[in-house]
């Protein structure tokens, strides 16, 4: 049976409406999952995800929230007309202080020894700034094809008194030269153009993944113009923190951003990063809704595996443990072959 | 401070409510209270949501049954600004979602067009009940699926005093086939190389029993069969209407809102030009439409 929660914000806009989907069996220990709107959508989700999700995590005895913020879905509040200024306001970390605050008063009145906190899109870059802020009341992180990048370029005047730790780059600049550039070009686009019909397709785009991988091994990460610089050094603390994140990639999601520049494999010890393969931004195509829940649930039940289950527990920390090993091996032997890694 | 007041057994199961003031386009400094809770609908929980004026007297109210799954969720914020609309202007409103899809329990793959009545029906039957005391008209007003649905109950069992319809599809049927479409796409987008697919093809698979995913949501063969029987019926409208389309004691209007913009675009060719644009164009006329009914109900003698 589902609850409509009201939670009143003091100094905040006023109140904020969610639902809550009790655990199926009894979890007195057991860590709660909040799940913010997805971008602009209401606390269900695109076709109706969330709500699937927060059922499937319940039924396997996590206690799951679903939260409208300010101005979305049922909660009151005010929203700014247009897409643009919306969205600035998101990639900036807008929502992370009420979601916050959600995530302490949760925490207080359902006695939770701590929550998972994620979304979609925008709800995953909330996720990641409120995560920042909350220390150990979020012990991991779901994240649905998060997007390092801004959805508007920044202005001129934005780039020029920029500051930070990386350095913007745009990613034509990696290549050194016109000729060679559009000569991988060419090469590239021949590779992608056979391996798609080709019987060793897959062999051909793991080789050409490989040799772009080499270069960039040995490069600093950079990132291009338009990257979210605030999210990425947010996602940097969290990732030294060792915060466990799962991290479900739709195609054509920057990954490179992602796999090779922010989580190399040497730094990947706790982000789990999945791709879904055949759907779309919001997973509501291909099946995409229920391998997206699907991964969740298993990287869930794994990572904080019910604590009334004893037997499940050495299950689950013997094949973590031996996971860790294989990783640790094959990390040692490609190092030594050459500082190799991996997409 | 959370608040989840809890009452098992009541038809009302839980429901919470906060006051909002009133902001947005052209919006009156009135403040509407809402109230959120579910309504016990065959074993699962029917979700509502319930505008409430204050400060304004309550000259009706309104019923609104909303869009289809996907479209639901594109139409969201423009439907909750729309209920708001209406309640800062006196006006008790009832949303909800149909089972299966939203806030609402069930799962979609066991839910067709009669349980989605009948969820019109009952929200129907408890927002009269509320009511009757002062004997408030009640308007229906659908919107594209929902206009189907509240035409049925109009017309067939004779709910509500009058009737508003948004973009109502012809029949259930050509909604779902409007909305099959869009399965073409994403099969032309994501399968890149592989054999496409025919609507007929889709069908078949329907028929035979399979589940088929459109825009993230699972069809099954009950749904399409049920779509067929679902056309949009209406009463005759008598010749002698007058401006606010009075002919008999049950009037209604349709209207095709030509909305290129916002979250509230049903079509997806349409460029959005907005996440909370100016909704003023489309709603003034239509609240002065309800008010014109609730006037008429509450004194006919003055408009005969």
């Amino acid at each position: 049976m589902r609850e409509i929660l009201r939670i009143d914000l003091s100094d905040g806009p006023a109140v904020l409406i969610g639902t809550y989907h009790p655990p199926r069996h009894d979890a007195t220990s057991k860590l709660g999952v909040l799940l913010v709107n997805f971008g602009q959508f209401d606390r269900a989700g695109p076709a109706n995800l969330s709500v699937e999700l927060a059922e499937r995590l319940a039924e396997h005895g996590y206690p799951a929230f679903r939260f409208d913020l300010p101005g979305l879905g049922d909660s009151p509040g005010d929203l700014p007309a247009d897409f643009e200024t919306y969205w600035e306001f998101v990639e900036q970390g807008g929502q992370a202080a009420w979601t916050s605050k959600l995530v302490a008063a949760l925490k207080q009145q359902f006695t939770l020894p701590g929550l998972l906190l994620g979304g979609l899109c925008g709800g995953a870059l909330t996720a990641v700034f409120a995560a920042t802020h909350l220390n150990s009341q979020v012990q991991g992180l779901l994240l649905f094809d998060i997007q390092p990048i801004r959805s508007r370029p920044p202005l001129a005047k934005e780039a020029a008194t920029a500051t930070g730790p990386h350095q913007r780059e745009s990613q034509e600049s990696r290549i050194p030269s016109q000729p060679a550039r559009t000569q991988l070009h060419k090469m590239t686009q021949w590779v992608r153009d056979k391996a798609r019909h080709s019987r060793g397709h897959e062999l051909l785009r793991h080789g050409r993944d490989w040799v772009v991988c080499i270069g960039a091994t040995f490069a600093a990460p950079r990132f291009p113009r338009n990257a979210n610089l605030p999210l990425i050094s947010a996602l940097e603390k969290l990732r030294d923190a060792r915060l466990p994140m799962l991290v479900l990639l739709a195609p054509n999601a920057n990954p490179q951003i992602l796999k090779r520049d922010l989580f190399p494999l040497n730094k990947r010890r706790q982000v789990t990063i999945i791709d879904i393969a055949k759907t779309n931004h919001l997973f509501t195509s291909g099946g995409g809704k229920k391998a997206a829940v699907d991964q969740v649930q298993r990287w869930v039940t794994t990572q904080f595996p019910p604590a009334d289950a004893p037997r499940r527990v050495f299950s689950c920390w013997f094949s973590r443990q031996l996971v860790w090993r294989i990783k640790q091996s094959a990390r040692f032997a490609m190092t030594s072959a050459g500082r190799i890694s991996v997409f | 401070m959370i608040h989840s007041p809890h009452s098992p057994g009541t038809e009302d199961s839980a429901a919470g409510g906060c006051r909002r003031q009133a902001t947005g386009h052209g919006s009156p400094s009135a403040e509407v209270d809402e109230q959120h809770g579910y309504l016990q609908q065959d074993g699962e929980q029917l979700y509502y949501v319930l505008h409430q004026p204050m400060h304004v007297p309550r000259i009706g109210q309104v019923l609104l049954a909303g869009p289809y799954g996907p479209e639901r969720h594109r139409s969201h914020i423009s439907w909750v600004r729309w209920a708001r609309h209406l309640a800062d202007r006196g006006l008790e409103v009832l949303r909800f979602d149909y089972r299966g899809l939203g806030e609402s329990t069930g799962r979609f793959t066991d839910m067709a067009f009669s349980e989605w009545l009948d969820d019109l029906r009952l929200c129907a039957r408890w927002l009269s009940a509320r009511g009757d005391a002062d004997g408030c008209p009640l308007i229906l007003h659908g919107w594209r699926l929902g206009a189907l649905l509240a035409a049925r109950a109009f017309e067939c069992d004779r709910v509500g005093s009058a009737l508003l319809l948004w973009s109502p599809p012809s029949s259930g049927r050509e909604m779902l086939r409007s909305a099959l479409r869009f399965r073409f796409a994403e099969d032309y987008a994501l399968n890149d190389g592989a054999p496409r697919k025919s609507a007929e093809d889709y069908i078949a698979e329907i028929q035979s029993g399979k589940h088929v995913e459109v825009d993230g949501i699972a069809w099954s063969r009950r749904l399409w069969e049920q779509s067929a029987g679902l056309t949009l019926d209406l009463p005759d409208r008598g010749l002698l209407a007058d401006s606010y389309g009075h002919c008999d004691e049950r009037p209604w209007k349709i209207s095709h809102p030509k909305i290129t913009t916002g979250p509230m675009s049903l079509s997806r060719g349409a460029t959005p030009g907005g996440l909370n644009p100016d909704m003023g164009e489309l709603f003034e006329p239509n609240f002065e439409w309800i008010r014109g009914q609730c006037d008429f109900h509450q004194s006919p003698t003055t408009h005969a």
